[in-house]
């Protein structure tokens, strides 16, 4: 119920502020709307593209989700992505020419290990100094931006490339083979779907209840039987292996090599699709289509009208953000005062 | 009686959902008086302040200021007319000190922050209250955080002051020293509404008496006219049980024990050295002038807070009743939620590791049906239940299931004449299964009543300690004041 009031909101959203912008560049409306909608879901190739954009969203949200119901918020997924998507060249390049059979659970692996240990970092300074998870967590990125571009001109360097800073190519057993269809949606999509599945389960379970008990009140939490030491730990770890998982799919399953733009910005995006999703998984599979489509509808809008420039969807992105930040807000409460009168009514009937 | 009201409320309603919060109500405040209002929790009282602070508008009836009907048109408004407010949940900001919590309400474009010091400095200084100004409000006690959205009200100008239940957390000595100011306030010709459940309190500084029950004025008279059966009476329809005799019970060996603890906690005075020990089936009592170290305690007991010396005996599954109620609910679930807290981790509350909802709301149910929290519906979000009934739900949920240790800070704060008794009751049943347990409480009568032992404490030190037989005012008074109390003292 809730979801769909969600994605009410989001479409409407996106809805109005691509047709706000379109109306400032002088173009017609309806060509707009028809442009990003053929360039979204218009035809096979252009839907699956915009499945593949939100692959990684969903993930990385669903790790930033997690975080967020602790009550930390998770601006780090951009490093611990690069970190995840580091290891994971490291330990395929180290691995050599294996089976993929092989590659791709290691590969998928270091990710996760990578992306978690980096984000484990921010939880444990938040723990033992009281270092704010925000701060600790946007220099973490910063160091692992730097760390990138250090490797990428040194140890990880292409031998056989020119001055471009980037790794090798991965050996084609390592690369995440393509799923049967037009556009680039490889095999990784259905783990991601099977984790929003595990998600699904853990979003109405008891211990994520206690995450959210946490998150609240620790002291209730602890009582449980659950330390904050634990709580934020496990959790700041989930979310990191997530973005490092995205890291490594990104890196396996899309670009084929490291590279420095290899984050794309899908850490930050999937900050923003977590809080549009609300932190339900169904939410968050919605708001990461509805945002990928910004970007692939984008391009049909450029190609339908020929004056609106494409980036007009990460315009459209920040102002969703913002129209969506205050919906939320005051769905929240309206929802509850309705709750509680419609409750009190049956009580008495 | 022969002047004029300042504001009054004339045949004002108002309903929320299915609860009529005011039906007809009528109330009049003037110039030079203390206005108490009386009721059971749920009565409808702090809506009567909430409409007269343009908090909450009236379905019907409405607002007469100076003698011309008025709307008030949200707190601002009613600030502007000068109508103070002391709420009972607290309006503070909490990330804020109490001179940016006033500068956050000045209506004018410039607000200077050396004059917002001054200006509560005087009101302080004129209401006859030490207050810690630069300390942000979520780490002041409640008394400190009443105190100063009191000041805050008078550095307003306030010419109608409006004190939702101001006393529950304060002690017998803050009462004092509040009451002979309120007194000097009224005499100057400032319009007081009073809000208490402690008809003692009430004979100490008003005037004129209102009683509410279920929305609905069911007297209104002078104090002096009325005698506490009459008030009693017209609160709930009936008259309170009597208080029962201390049972003899008996004491079984030490469960909660602290040992020369030192911990630095959110009030500014650290305990220093305090040990302590309670064992099962004993309730010690903990009294003490608000903000001496009861709270740092409290919450070591319950294992809330590390010391950072001493050793603490306790155990993991301690009752723990915090000072302040939100602390222990979560404000924004349903209460449901907050009601099968204590008790999350047993396998009934879970599926296939999927909480089950149906059965926290059975259980919920059955708590509210146990402890009278009302409206009997755990879906309302507990932020929404009125003060009174949060409070009976987080009593319930700790005391539920004869725990081990029970931590209780407060435990009847604002709740009405029955309530009371019924979690008092409580209280001595839980030590009469065994239960150890810590009663830190301001009224000096409720830990008088319940506790076998009492520890005073001064300056976050044991100022003194005593069984419950050997109770004498003087030498309570003494160690709250932190004077020498005992013949060894004087040596
Ligand atoms: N915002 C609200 N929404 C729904 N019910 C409310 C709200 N505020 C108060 N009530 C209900 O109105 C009644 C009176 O509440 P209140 O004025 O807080 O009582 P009290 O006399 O204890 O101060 C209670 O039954 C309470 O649950
Ligand atoms: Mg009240």
């Amino acid at each position: 119920m809730r979801t769909v009031v969600i994605a009410a909101c989001v479409s409407v959203g996106l809805v109005i502020a691509i047709a706000v912008l379109a109306a400032s560049t002088g173009s017609d409306v309806p060509v707009i709307a028809v442009g990003w909608w053929r360039g979204a879901f218009g035809t096979p190739y252009n839907a699956v593209q915009t499945l593949s954009f939100a692959t990684p969203l969903v993930l990385v949200a669903l790790g930033v989700s997690v975080a967020l119901r602790a009550g930390m918020v998770m601006v780090g997924a951009e490093g611990q992505l690069i970190v995840g998507a580091i290891l994971a060249t490291v330990t395929l390049q180290a691995l050599g020419p294996v089976p993929g059979l092989v590659a791709l659970p290691l590969g998928a692996v270091a990710g996760m290990i990578g992306g978690g240990l980096w984000s484990t970092l921010s939880g444990a300074l938040l723990l033992r100094w009281r270092v704010n998870e925000i701060l600790s967590a946007l220099l973490a990125n910063y160091l692992a931006v730097h760390l990138l571009a250090y490797l990428l001109r040194t140890g990880l360097r292409d031998p056989a490339g020119a001055a471009t800073p980037q790794s090798a190519p991965l050996l084609a057993e390592a690369l995440i083979p393509r799923l049967p269809v037009p556009g680039r949606l490889h095999v990784a999509a259905l783990v991601v779907l099977g984790i929003v599945l595990i998600a699904l389960w853990w979003h109405h379970s008891r211990i994520a209840f206690i995450v959210d008990v946490h998150g609240q009140r620790p002291w209730l939490a602890s009582r449980l039987g659950v330390s904050p030491a634990s709580i934020v730990l496990s959790t700041s770890a989930v979310s990191g292996a997530a973005a490092g998982l995205a890291g490594w799919m990104q890196l396996a399953g899309v670009d084929g090599r490291l590279h420095p733009g290899i984050s794309a910005g899908i850490g930050f995006s999937g900050l923003v699709v977590a809080v549009l999703g609300r932190n339900h998984p169904v939410g968050i599979v919605m708001a990461a289509i509805a945002f990928a489509s910004l970007t692939t509808g984008a391009n049909g809008v450029q190609i339908a009208t020929g004056t609106v420039p494409a980036s007009i969807g990460a315009v459209a992105q920040a102002l969703l953000l913002l129209a969506v930040a205050v919906v939320v807000v005051v769905a929240r409460r309206n929802v509850a005062a309705r709750r509680a009168q419609r409750k009190d009514d049956r009580a008495l009937a | 009686m022969t002047t004029s009201p300042i504001v009054s409320l004339r045949a004002v309603s108002k309903r929320f959902a299915t609860v009529q919060a005011l039906d007809g109500v009528d109330l009049a405040l003037r110039p030079g008086e203390v206005h108490v209002l009386l009721g059971e929790n749920g009565a409808g009282k702090s809506t009567a302040t909430k409409v007269l602070a343009g908090l909450e508008a009236p379905d019907d009836g409405g607002i007469v200021l100076d003698g011309d009907p008025v709307v008030m048109r949200g707190r601002a408004d009613s600030i502007r007319r000068g109508v103070g407010l002391v709420s009972q949940s607290g309006s503070l900001i909490g990330g804020l000190t109490l001179v940016e919590n006033l500068l956050l309400t000045h209506t004018s474009w410039f607000a200077r922050r050396s004059t917002a010091v001054d200006m509560l400095h005087r009101a302080a200084d004129a209401a006859g209250i030490t207050l810690d100004l630069d300390t942000p409000a979520h780490a002041l006690g409640v008394a400190q955080r009443q105190l100063g959205e009191l000041a805050i009200a008078l550095a307003q100008g306030a010419r109608v002051l409006l004190l939702d239940e101001p006393t529950s957390a304060l002690g017998p000595h803050e009462i004092g020293g509040l009451f002979a100011r309120l007194r000097q306030l009224a005499e100057s010709g400032v319009a007081i509404l009073f809000i208490t459940h402690r008809l003692s309190e009430m004979r100490q500084v008003a005037d004129v008496a209102t009683v509410l029950s279920h929305g609905k004025v069911s007297l209104h008279g002078s104090v002096s006219e009325t005698d506490d059966d009459t008030l009693l009476r017209a609160m709930t329809g009936e008259l309170p049980p009597r208080a029962v005799e201390r049972p003899h019970r008996t004491v079984g060996p030490v469960l909660l024990r602290l040992a020369e603890v030192t911990a630095a906690g959110p009030e500014r005075v650290p305990l220093r050295s305090v040990s302590i020990e309670v064992r099962g089936g004993e309730i010690l009592g903990v009294l003490g002038v608000a903000g001496n170290g009861q709270r740092t305690l409290a919450e070591v007991a319950a294992g809330v807070l590390t010391p950072s010396l001493g050793s603490v005996q306790t155990s993991r599954d301690v009752a723990y009743v915090p000072e302040t109620r939100s602390d222990g609910l979560l404000p924004d679930m349903p209460a449901k939620r907050s009601a099968v807290l204590r008790r999350l981790t047993e396998p009934a509350f879970a599926r296939l590791g999927v909480l089950d909802d149906r059965a926290a709301g059975r259980f919920a149910a059955e708590l509210f049906d146990r402890y009278d929290v009302r409206p009997r519906d755990p879906e309302v979000p507990a932020a929404l239940l009125s003060g009174g009934n949060q409070q009976k739900l987080l009593v319930g949920r700790e005391l539920d299931g004869a725990p081990r240790i029970a931590v209780l800070h407060g435990p009847t704060q604002g709740l009405d004449v029955r309530a009371t008794e019924a979690v008092r009751t409580e209280i001595r049943h839980a030590a009469e299964e065994g239960t150890a347990v810590l009663l830190v409480s301001s009224d000096i009568d409720e830990v008088r009543g319940l506790a076998d032992r009492l520890v005073v404490l001064f300056d976050g030190r044991v100022a003194d300690q005593f069984d419950a037989a050997d109770f004498d005012a003087t030498r309570v008074g003494r160690a709250m004041a932190g004077l020498p109390t005992t013949a060894a003292d004087h040596q």
